[in-house]
């Protein structure tokens, strides 16, 4: 059977990662477009089907909670795979390493000596106001001295096919579990194609976060257990929570679950009490102790944080991790990087105006048209001005908001995402990609050769959000190819 | 183990074990209705013992004025306002696995997660009217294999002992329910009792409790006394109260690391005394006149053995009435 027409797939006037001009695959993609062409539309269309009832078996979908009738919709999910070769994929792992090491050596310098601040490079005042700031974490010196155990950072692509670190992630990140699912299930439907272009695994990853975890675990106590807190079955990510959970046989508690007892963290077992020594929180800082931070908190532990204070529990992310991923503070990252490693950046910034400065706000406001407004402490695409497609009046909103609060906004050029091919009613056409790599930091730093790759399934959108008609791929980094082989 | 799981492991077993049960009695409600049509009468009444066999003739009569084969069936099978429809027990059932999902095996998750898809999808294809009888076999066949794979892929660990503690003393607790709301039908009406009328009807309650084959192997003649022997007393048949709370006894004993016929825990020496009753019990000392207020006996000590293990290992307090995942025995 003929298989799909590739002859009338569009590149357009965009980076498309798989065809480097028309019909003419890159580097590590002949495999992949070989297979796209002798596969027929009903075989390509079966794929999806089976894809997705093994997304729904799995259950991994959105909550539609408080509707008892309500109808369970699968996070979408597309079979065309979008491919990295090794030689893209160097540069990305040697700049997360760089970057994530600096910003764990700016996190225990701020909430440390402060050299930095003192240096003159990153304002006092900036940090200070940062909506991820926390002044309680001042002179705490986490277990080991690690902030970020876990961080997932946006990367895009520009119409060169340049990355660029989008966002930094520092907190919870989540979405680590469709990356381990999507590939197992890519692995059960085209296992000749995932062997033959020599994809590297991604099934490493709970055992590395579990080393990751337990390389924290406070001394002075018989191997106290390490759980993963979280906001329980309600919370949108709560499938990742108990697949992680589940994936390193570790406790997944919630917080009705813990308890502050003589000065230690325990848990409430069927036989009595027992210690906890490392904590992978999957709920925000503000709520880990009503005690320490919110009132309000039901989902943390009265007392937590005074345990973290006297160094008897880890908690992973460290509690004030945000203030390095804050908008603002990120446009500085590349000059962090040279003040703690004395290197340049090996991944660039998207270039941004931080609207605090007089002279980018003007500019940012003469030209709100072409760009793209975000709010320094959110994150998910939460609120955000589309600044080209958005109409007078909501550039006004956002003018007045950017007088009135400084502070709280920056500004980027409309980066023109990458494109992959994508399956759309039976047929390919090019959808824009981002990329989200998953980088655990324990005993040494280490990149899940992978991730995330959510891509825009409306035509002509930039908005990956699911909550806005995104969906992901599977994400193939390939091994280098080893000489006695051709080039796949 | 943490407090929660065992807690939420308990009644997710049990809700399946309800799900299952409640598609037992109505498919033979359903089965019995057949013969009983030429009199309409006997037909209504077969569906009110399924009523009051489900504990749920209050919520029935809030929302339904009439008794009809298809309002009882949909009743049963979907209605949310019946806190032990199918579909209630089964959506229950899967928010438990869901949070425990790291704790039971994967297999046993996705097969709850495909029972209740399937049950959702049938409660809007009509299929009530369509297949009932397949209906209630894909129910009876998806909790069949959920059970079979929480036998057999799942550790025999102290949570599958808290598993299937929560199935025994709900199946135990839905026996006397469905033997107490067919004789008491029975019994109503003396015209009939003890005599070979009653025939169709003990039929069906045997059917209903997959009992039917076992019971001709072992008595062959149908007689009101010896069903009644042998869905509460008999050693041996799997669904009868004894072997229900025996087992019960066993799975508490593993958790509580105790040996058989020592009361060294207030679990295990409640549950040894029921299960000793039971297991002693001279069937004949038991008038069907008093069936009623026996089995009303037994299910308060049975809910006072549930309490136990709620307060003993899921960390329920007095002052706390029913958690978000727990029900208490009506």
């Amino acid at each position: 059977m003929a298989g799909v027409d590739l002859s009338v797939y569009d590149i357009g006037a965009f980076f498309d990662e798989t065809f480097e001009s028309h019909a003419h695959p890159r580097e590590g993609r002949a495999l992949l477009v070989k297979w796209l062409s002798e596969a027929s539309p009903q075989d390509l269309a079966a794929q999806q089907r089976t894809a997705e009832q093994m997304l729904l078996d799995l259950g991994i979908t959105f909550n539609v909670y408080g509707h008892a009738e309500g109808t369970e919709k699968i996070f979408p999910f597309d079979v065309v795979p979008r491919i990295l070769p090794a030689s893209d994929w160097v540069v990305i792992e040697r700049g997360l390493v760089q970057r994530i090491t600096a910003l764990n050596l700016f996190l225990g310098d701020v909430y440390g000596h402060q050299t930095i601040i003192k240096d003159g490079i990153v304002p006092r005042g900036l940090i200070e106001s940062a909506g991820g700031y926390l002044s309680a974490c001042a002179g705490v010196k986490p277990p080991k001295g690690v902030y970020c155990h876990v961080v997932g950072t946006d990367l895009v692509r520009d119409k060169n096919g340049q990355f660029y670190v989008l966002e930094d992630n520092l907190r919870s990140p989540s979405g680590v579990s469709y990356v381990l699912e999507n590939r197992s299930i890519m692995k059960r439907l085209l296992p000749h194609l995932v062997e033959a272009c020599r994809v590297m695994p991604v099934d490493g990853y709970p055992s590395k976060l579990l080393e990751t975890l337990q390389h924290v675990t406070p001394p002075g106590s018989t191997e106290p257990a390490t759980v993963l807190l979280t906001p329980g079955i309600y919370n949108s990510a709560y499938f990742e929570h108990s697949f992680l959970a589940q994936q390193m046989g570790i406790e997944l508690v919630e917080g009705r679950d813990l308890i502050v007892r003589g000065g230690y963290l325990t848990m409430r077992t069927t036989s009595g009490f027992r210690r906890v020594g490392v904590v992978y929180r999957r709920i925000d800082d503000t709520f880990l102790d009503p005690l320490a931070f919110r009132k309000d908190s039901m989902l943390g532990v009265p007392g937590l944080f005074e345990v973290y204070k006297n160094g008897r529990v880890a908690i992973a992310n460290a509690p004030g991790t945000g203030v390095a991923d804050d908008k603002v503070i990120y446009t500085y990252v590349p000059r962090i990087i040279e003040y703690y490693l004395g290197e340049k950046p090996i991944l660039p910034n998207v270039p941004t105006f931080a609207c605090f400065d007089d002279k980018e706000r003007a500019h940012v406001l003469k030209n709100l048209d072409q760009l793209v407004v975000k709010t320094a402490n959110e994150s998910g695409g939460y609120g955000m001005l589309m600044g080209p497609q958005a109409s007078d009046e909501e550039r006004a909103v956002f003018a007045k908001r950017i007088d009135d609060n400084p502070r709280d906004y920056i500004a980027q050029p409309l980066i023109s995402l990458s494109r992959v091919p994508t399956l759309v009613d039976g047929e390919l056409a090019g959808r824009h990609v981002d990329l989200r790599p998953y980088v655990l930091t324990g005993k040494e730093t280490y990149i899940l050769p992978g991730g995330l790759t959510r891509v825009a399934l409306r035509k002509g959108s930039y908005v990956v959000n699911s909550s806005q008609g995104g969906g992901s791929k599977d994400t193939w980094v390939l091994r280098n190819a080893p000489s006695a082989h051709p080039p796949c | 183990m943490l407090s929660r799981v065992a807690d939420t492991l308990y009644w997710l077993m049990r809700y399946v074990e309800r799900a299952e049960n409640v598609a037992r009695f109505v498919d033979v409600g359903l089965y019995l209705s057949v013969d009983l049509s030429g009199s309409p009468a006997g037909a209504t009444s077969s569906w009110e013992a399924v009523i009051k066999a489900s504990g749920e003739e209050k919520a029935y009569h809030e929302n339904y004025s009439s008794v009809s084969a298809d309002q009882v069936l949909s009743f049963m099978s979907f209605d949310r306002h019946n806190e032990n429809s199918i579909l209630t027990c089964l959506s229950r059932a899967r928010e438990n696995a869901r949070s425990v999902r790291e704790i039971i095996a994967s297999e046993m998750w996705e097969a709850l997660n495909r029972a209740y898809l399937m049950v959702h999808r049938a409660s809007q294809e009509n299929a009530l009217k369509l297949r009932p009888h397949a209906f209630f076999k894909e129910v009876k066949l998806a909790t069949h294999l959920f059970r079979g794979l929480h036998e057999d892929t799942m550790s025999h660990n102290e949570g599958w002992h808290f598993a299937r503690a929560g199935c025994m003393v709900e199946r135990a607790d839905q026996c006397s329910r469905i033997v107490e709301g067919h004789y008491s039908v029975l019994l109503a009406n003396p015209a009939h009792a003890l005599s070979d009328a009653m025939d169709p009807s003990l039929v069906g309650l045997l059917k209903s409790m997959s009992a039917y084959e076992m019971y001709r192997k072992k008595y062959r003649r149908i007689s009101a006394q010896r069903v009644l022997e042998f869905l509460l007393f008999d050693s041996e048949f799997p669904r009868s109260i004894h072997a229900c709370l025996y087992r019960c006894e066993r799975s508490m004993r593993a958790i509580t690391g105790s040996r058989a016929g020592r009361a060294d825990d207030i679990t295990n020496q409640r549950l040894g005394r029921l299960a000793s009753r039971f297991a002693y019990f001279d069937p004949s000392e038991l008038p069907l006149s008093d069936l009623e207020a026996f089995l009303v006996q037994f299910r308060d000590e049975l809910a006072e053995v549930d309490w136990t293990i709620r307060t003993r290992f899921f960390g329920t307090r007095q002052d706390e009435g029913d958690g978000a995942q727990s029900q208490v025995l009506q």
